[in-house]
């Protein structure tokens, strides 16, 4: 019709030729014979046997579904031509609707969603981990003292040592253990019982909840004036593997978005109090959100010895520079006669130690403790040193973590071997109920390695660090640990424990509640 | 429910599946290490650790069974297949007995090349050559393989291997015994009556053997709980099981690890063996392993009911395969056990004792 109006009455001429053009076309004829030979072939079962028989063959191979019709397919081609192939595809799909659907749901195509939900890996079954998520109110949030009071009376703690008893009531009505019930759980053959009631003064404090961070850990270097005997970190100036980081170095290893930088070194003998100063300073001004946790007690006292800085000036000036809060080390053990046995008697004493935590709690910067076990110690010098660290904290309260540092042998070889994990979690639960006053006990699984510290979550422990990304005191004396943990692997350590992990700032600030 | 259990484990009464139920999913899990060590002192009151020196070679990792958990076999053809012959085994039999073992624990995949007179001819030239060592040889599944190559039924092939002078079996290929979980995970191999028939049929005919489970796949406590109770009541029947023995499934290298990543942790691993302890109640021992969950998790675990520190394992190549490694010494094995706390007891395949330190 538009061709009509378009062109006149010659578009009726043209059509007629068109026609006739077309039924000429020889070619045209095959279309119908293609039908029919489709017809005749799927009756015939040929591509059915064809595809079963590639099954067979391949059976043994992995994909051998795809190979087979891919090759059924090609003799397919070969044999009829491309659109002769074509044809059959209506055969394959019977064949597939028949033989492999309900064959292969089964294996690959519908596997079914793991109970528990969702690929999560560890998580897949995670059957012990349940019962605390859905019997409170809100994860992880720590119980009342009388809902506590009504577990422990309804569950109490099955206690195989008689010595115990006395002890459990003690905690359980929290009043303070003694140094001698401290000897006592140092010494007592149930570890179990010692374990539950550290797990019972934990849940009191931080229900099912463990603490971690997104942290860095920074070594301005290793250069150190002093020789303490346990260490396989510090270099003399010039010495092999020795290290000097400058500021610009120091910057480039904290990511941004790192929670808490964890900074401490050795006892340089040359960088003047201004060098750290001017470090933390830069830190503080590009890494705005990151908490700076900076310099040990010794390193503060050393600053004193060398440059004549008293601690509370320098950690004034600090805190102004950006300091926020101070790691727990240098104070190995709280013992003079240790402390000439493993010639570190030109480092911060006890007091000395306790005394600059002191100022630093004065000014408001939070600090942690340590202890490093697991060498030539007494139990009764690890009671001692928990109880100091007790008393200090009832006079400045400024403490946040207590971290049982457990002695890497490296070539220090103090002992032959490192302490075994069951010490780990015994010091960690003495140190939980010994020392009532401390927010937090820490699994630090550089030390004690991930499956200890995963562990040592019911065991008293309320924290695990965190990523590190490159820690190095411990893995220079040879520590198996990795060298930094990814925040994966951080959550299924809490996990496997059955815990509810909480993301952390440096100063214990909720970032996010990890379910 | 803590005082109900403690109760009947004390009384030697049986729990049943809601006790069990409550021991692998709620219970406190420093309360269930405590009762699971009352029982293991009930049962074997001397503070001593047992372990076995011994080695676990394979002969041939060619297998048509395409399990979804195991990174160690490869197919008929595959480049990287290979089978040792009978003398290659001899050879890893002989350096094993070179260093002290008395028990080689030989397994190796489906291969239907292999005759059956390729398995009898390693069990009488291992006992003919390396009489102290204990030919510890062949799983369930390789039974049946053996079986199907030879025409022959499954109690002729045990009765073979028996003539042969093979006395105890490995309780490999397990996993977990239950229709649901291997027929998504292991389809090819049969389900659980499969590996539950051969370790009956070899009790029947005086074989010792051991019973494992592969758990931290698929499995629900229910599935486990099938298992467990697959296991008691076959011991029931003639007690041929010595010890039962879990590891956590390793995922590296596997068709599974695209679903499951990681393995199951340490607190996971101490819950299995103090459940398995005190449900378990007519095996005579459960087995911890410093191997499969790492040495430091192994000494935690001997505190949670095993009474045994399994193997030296001098060779290993399936947990390798899936790219988990660890090796020890002797000397290691009985210093872990001194640090944990116990006395280490050298024994054999069959558990008696051999040496006390």
């Amino acid at each position: 019709m538009f061709g009509y109006f378009g062109l006149g009455g010659i578009v009726f001429d043209l059509a007629f030729f068109q026609t006739i053009g077309l039924m000429k076309e020889q070619a045209l004829s095959v279309v119908p014979l293609f039908i029919f030979m489709g017809y005749v072939v799927e009756q015939a079962g040929l591509m059915e046997r064809l595809l079963r028989a590639f099954q067979v063959i391949l059976a043994p191979v992995r994909g051998s579904l795809y190979i087979g019709v891919i090759l059924t397919a090609t003799v397919f081609a070969m044999a009829n031509g491309i659109v002769g192939a074509a044809v059959p595809v209506a055969v394959l799909y019977n064949f597939f609707l028949d033989h492999f659907i309900a064959g292969f749901t089964v294996g690959a195509i519908k596997w079914p969603p793991a109970p528990g939900g969702g690929n999560r890996g560890a998580g897949i079954v995670d059957s012990h981990r349940g019962r605390h998520l859905e019997s409170e109110r809100l994860p992880g949030l720590p119980p009342s003292l009388e809902e506590c009071m009504a577990v422990a009376v309804a569950a109490p703690p099955l206690l195989r040592d008689r010595r115990l008893l006395a002890i459990w009531e003690k905690v359980r009505n929290n009043i303070r253990l003694s140094p001698e019930d401290g000897l006592a759980l140092f010494e007592t053959e149930d570890l179990h019982g010692l374990g539950r009631m550290a797990d019972f003064a934990k849940s009191r404090l931080h229900g099912e909840r463990v603490f971690f961070v997104l942290n860095r850990y920074v070594n301005p270097t290793n250069v150190c004036v002093l020789s303490c005997s346990f260490c396989d970190f510090a270099r003399k100036k010039g010495e092999e593997g020795a290290f000097e980081n400058s500021i610009e170095d120091v910057l480039e290893m904290i990511k941004p978005g790192t929670r808490e930088a964890h900074i401490v070194g050795g006892h340089h003998p040359d960088w003047p109090f201004e060098y750290y100063e001017r470090l933390i300073g830069a830190i503080h001004a590009a890494r705005p959100e990151t908490q700076i946790k900076a310099f040990t007690a010794a390193e503060i006292d050393y600053l004193w010895r060398r440059w004549k800085i008293e601690p509370l000036q320098a950690l004034t000036r600090l805190k102004r520079a950006g300091l926020r809060s101070m790691p727990g080390g240098g104070a190995e053990i709280f013992s003079a006669r240790l402390q000439k046995a493993l010639h570190y008697t030109g480092k911060a004493d006890a007091d000395r130690w306790l005394e600059i935590h002191g100022i630093a709690h004065s000014l408001g910067i939070k600090t942690n403790a340590t202890m490093l076990y697991g060498h030539i110690e007494t139990m009764a010098e690890r009671v001692e040193h928990l109880v100091r660290l007790r008393e200090q904290q009832d006079k400045s309260g400024g403490f946040l973590t207590f971290i049982p540092l457990a002695y890497q042998v490296g070539t220090t070889k103090l002992v032959p071997r490192q302490t075994p994990p069951t010490d780990d979690l015994r010091t960690i639960a003495v140190s939980r109920l010994l020392l009532d006053n401390f927010p937090h006990i820490e699994a630090y699984w550089v030390m004690i390695g991930e499956e200890t510290a995963s562990v040592a979550l019911n065991f008293g422990a309320s924290d695990v660090n965190g990523t590190l990304e490159d820690e190095k005191i411990a893995h220079m004396a040879q520590a198996e640990s990795p060298a930094g943990l990814a925040q994966e692997q951080i959550l299924r350590m809490i996990r496997d424990a059955g815990k509810v992990a909480v993301e952390r700032d440096a100063l214990y600030s909720v970032v996010k509640v990890w379910n | 429910m803590l005082a109900d259990v403690r109760a009947k484990a004390e009384a030697g009464k049986r729990l049943d599946r809601a006790e069990g139920l409550w021991l692998l999913t709620e219970a406190p899990l420093l309360d269930l290490g405590a009762l699971a060590q009352e029982a293991r002192y009930r049962l074997h009151p001397a503070k001593q650790v047992s372990f076995v020196i011994d080695s676990n070679p394979n002969y041939t990792n060619v297998c048509v069974t395409d399990c979804q958990f195991c990174a160690f076999y490869r197919k008929p053809g595959d480049p990287e297949a290979w089978t040792l012959t009978v003398e290659e085994v001899l050879q890893k039999v002989e350096s094993a007995a070179k260093q002290g073992a008395t028990t080689v624990l030989l397994q190796g995949g489906h291969n239907p090349a292999l005759p059956l007179e390729y398995y009898l001819s390693l069990v009488t030239e291992t006992k003919r050559r390396f009489p102290q060592v204990t030919p510890h040889f062949f799983t369930a599944s390789e039974i049946m393989t053996m079986a199907e190559v030879s025409g022959l039924a499954m109690p002729d092939v045990l009765a073979r291997l028996k003539a042969a002078g093979q006395t105890t079996l490995p309780g490999g290929g397990a996993e977990v015994l239950s229709e649901r979980v291997r027929k998504r995970i292991e389809p090819k191999k049969g389900g659980p009556r499969a590996w539950l028939d051969v370790h009956r049929e070899a009790h029947r005919q005086g074989f010792k053997s051991t019973a494992t489970m592969m758990y931290g796949h698929v499995e629900t406590p229910e599935d486990i709980l099938d298992h467990f109770d697959a296991i008691r009541e076959l011991q029931d029947e003639r007690a041929g099981f010595t010890a039962f023995v879990p590891w956590s499934f390793k995922p590296g290298n596997t068709l599974l690890e695209k679903w499951i990543k990681t393995y199951k942790g340490p607190n996971a691993y101490l819950r299995m063996l103090a459940a398995s302890r005190l449900y378990l109640d007519n095996f005579p021992h459960v087995q911890a392993s410093w191997f499969s969950e790492g040495k430091r998790a192994g000494q935690i675990a001997l505190h949670w009911g095993a009474d045994d520190f399994g193997g030296t394992l001098f060779e290993e190549n399936v947990h390798a395969a899936a790219d988990y490694v660890n090796k020890t010494t002797v000397d290691e094995i009985v210093t872990l056990i001194r640090e944990a706390g116990f006395t280490p007891v050298q024994r054999t395949t069959t558990y008696e004792v051999i040496k006390v330190y």
